[in-house]
Formats: C-alpha cells, structure tokens, sequence
C-alpha cells in the first residue's frame, strides 16, 4: 500500500499508539500560515463587504473573497514584510475585484450589443442601486475602488499607496479626480440638491 | 468647491453602500460556482468506490458522527478554508470542497479538529484542521474506511508514519500490519489513529471488523 504526504504541510507531531485519535501535526515551519488566518478571523466581515459593494453582485463577490483569501494564503511569504497586513488583505482584493471588473466590461460591451440593460444582481434598495449606477457611468472601476476604498473603509492615501503601488501623492490625484467627476454627475442629475434636502430635513 | 465639501459630498453620495451586507469566506457552498481544477495534498480511500454519482449531501451518509444539524462548531476556521482553496488550485479531479457542509467530527489530542467535507462531484474528503486533507470517493459497505499514512521526515528519520482516517457506522476497529507487527486500532466517533515508529515503512492492507463481528480485508 502507498502512502502518500505533503512533506511542506504535515508535520507529524504526536502519536499516541491507538486512540484516542489523533495523529496530528501542526505547521510549526510555516508560521505565517497562522498569521493569515488571524487576519482572515479579523478582516473577513470587512473585506466581504468591500467587495460586495465592488462589485455588486453577490455570487461574483463570494468568489472573489475566495480568491482573495486564496492568493493571500499562497501569498504569506510576504507578510514578514508587509507594514500593514490590513492594507495587503485589501491590496490583494482590490486587484482581484479589479480584474473580475475589467472582465464583466468586457462581456457588457458584447451583451449591450445586443440587447439593452444589464443590472446589478444584487436585489438592492432604490437608494444603493442608484449609487451603484452612478458609480459605473462616472468613474472607471479603479477609481470606484478607490472612492470606495477612502470613504467607505477610512484608508488613507499613504495606505491606498501601499496597496496599489503607486506614490501617496499619486492617490491624492486620482482620488481627486474621481471626486470632481463623481460631484459633477451628481450634481448634472440633481441628485446634490435631493441630498440637501434630506441633510435639512 | 474646496476639498472638505467635496469630501463631505462622495461620503453622502457613497453612504447607501454601507448597508451592503458584506459576502463571507464560508457562505458559498453552491455547486455552480466556477472554480479551478482542484487538488489534493495527500491521501486516498482504501477500496474501489462502488457507489454512483452521489447527491451532495451523501458522502456523508452513514457517518454519525457528521450526522446533526450543521452548527457554528461546523463551520470551517478561515485558514483551513484558505488551505483548501489552496489545495484546488492544484488541481484535481475531487469536486469544490463544499466548505458550506462541513462537519466536525471530532478534536485531536494536539486540539487539531477533524471534519468532514463533500465535494461538488460527492466525493468525501478528511480535512485535518490548517494541516492536511484527504479526498476521495464516499464510504460504503465495501469501502467503508479512509486508511491516510502521513510521514512527512520520510522513512527511518524523525517521527514515524501516522495512519489515521474516518469509517462508516458499524465498523468497530481496523487491524493492520506494520513492520511485522500486527496492530489493531478501535474505532471512536468513526476516527481512528495510529502513531507508527520511526523504522517502520510501510502499511499492509488494513482489515476492518464490522460491529457484527465479521470481518473483511479491504484492497
């Protein structure tokens, strides 16, 4: 009979002979196999939420949370390294929300083609759907992220930085940018004077 | 308009979004999910699988001990589910883990859980908490024993092999053959485990012993 074994990531320990069971081992070469999963413990609710707010279709966002914890588990070599765990979670969902974003374009651009209207699958209230809405007519889906990423999650631009590689003055600018155009729409659709009538109301 | 304003209006702008109930790393346990080919770290079933396509609750049929309502103790802890998907990644042909069904099955001495986890194809995998899965065809009268052997410092070094592994209702213990000697090893909440020596090679073919006092050999 063969047997078969993961030498990277069984590590037997123990053994009793018999029970009770079990033979069991730990991953005492791989600590940041641990670490990850606390950061998953702390940040999945979190991160769950911004990528639901992403992309806004559920099922795409439950797989893309996979993912995301997929590559940070294969990705752990690197949290010895990483200043800010939270921000590298993030980094590493953004880039994959980013890229199922680019995707779906991609095949709206086909499905519009051929036929009009293609919604959001989320069964959402009036007021998200809107803002969902608007989000995609005005701003590319990298700024979207960001806005998201800023006003929403409370990271900073040093942070957006680190996640996306780019320099804290450079996040500035594009957040910047996506504000103005945000506002602009906003503003051209009436939807700012709506919401100071609701801040007085 | 000043930054602080503008600031101020993308906030209230955004704000429907935060009601967005964030999406969770064990919710998905749909089949339709699309997925890598899958893989698997190590292991097998003993036995030829005689059973046919199952349902994707069935693997874990006839297994008490994943047989109750699943529970918050059920739920898979983010790095194991992480290992999994890890372990898809490779490449196999075992099905998504449906993290969505799992089921403990019970707490190792070194405070490792054990569950039980199905698969999109009904396939049955042993997933020893963020330390090793097992995957293979569900458990029935004729291979009613997952037999895994895990020697990670190679033969003759450090620690010996340890054969463990999950059985179907009424079996009551499996005997075995390891450097010439024979051992057998009782069943508990359908889970066994063996601690080999270090010298010690290989496994014969493990023999299970049914609870009505027959037995067979399984190949």
């Amino acid at each position: 009979m063969t047997v078969g074994a993961d030498s990277v990531r069984v590590r037997v320990r123990l053994g009793l002979r018999g029970l009770p069971p079990i033979a069991a081992g730990d991953r005492g070469d791989d600590p940041p196999a641990e670490q990850v999963g606390e950061l998953f413990v702390l940040h999945e609710r979190r991160v769950g939420r911004y990528l639901a707010q992403i992309v806004g279709d559920r099922s795409l966002a439950e797989d893309l949370l996979q993912d995301t914890f997929h590559d940070a588990f294969r990705a752990r070599a690197q949290l010895a390294q990483v200043r800010n765990p939270e921000a590298w979670l993030f980094g590493i969902a953004r880039h994959r929300a980013l890229a199922a974003l680019r995707r779906r374009r991609r095949f709206h651009r086909a499905l519009t083609r051929l036929e009009r209207g293609f919604g959001w699958s989320l069964e959402e209230e009036p007021d998200m759907l809107a803002v969902r809405d608007l989000l995609e007519r005005c701003v590319s889906p990298e700024e979207r992220s960001l806005l998201v990423l800023r006003y929403l999650h409370g990271f900073e631009a040093s942070e957006l930085a680190e996640m996306t590689g780019r320099t804290p003055e450079a996040i500035r600018q594009q957040l910047s940018r996506a504000r103005r155009k945000l506002v602009a729409a906003a503003g051209a659709e009436g939807r700012l004077s709506k919401l100071d009538e609701e801040a007085g109301a | 308009m000043r930054i602080e304003r503008q600031e101020e209006l993308v906030r209230r702008l955004l704000a429907p979004l935060e009601r967005v109930e964030p999406v969770t790393l064990v919710s998905n346990d749909r089949g339709r999910r699309r997925r890598r080919s899958l893989a698997l770290a190590v292991a097998f079933v003993v036995g030829a699988g005689g059973l046919a396509a199952a349902a994707v609750s069935g693997p874990l049929n006839d297994i008490f001990s994943a047989a109750h309502p699943r529970s918050a103790a059920d739920v898979l802890d983010p790095g194991t589910a992480a290992m999994l998907r890890s372990d898809e990644a490779r490449g196999d042909a075992f099905g998504v883990r449906l993290l969505g069904q799992s089921r403990l099955l019970g707490t190792l001495p070194m405070r490792r859980r054990v569950y039980l986890v199905p698969t999109s194809k009904g396939r049955l995998c042993v997933v020893v908490e963020r330390l090793a899965e097992s995957c293979g065809d569900p458990l029935t009268q004729a291979a009613p024993l997952t037999f895994t052997v895990v020697d990670p410092d190679r033969a003759g070094r450090g620690e010996g092999p340890v054969a463990y592994g999950v059985a179907r209702d009424g079996v009551v213990s499996v005997s075995f053959t390891v450097g010439g000697r024979r051992e057998t090893v009782p069943i508990h909440q359908n889970l066994f485990a063996f601690q080999a020596r270090p010298t010690d090679r290989s496994f014969s073919a493990p023999t299970v012993r049914f609870a009505d006092g027959t037995s067979e050999t399984l190949r």
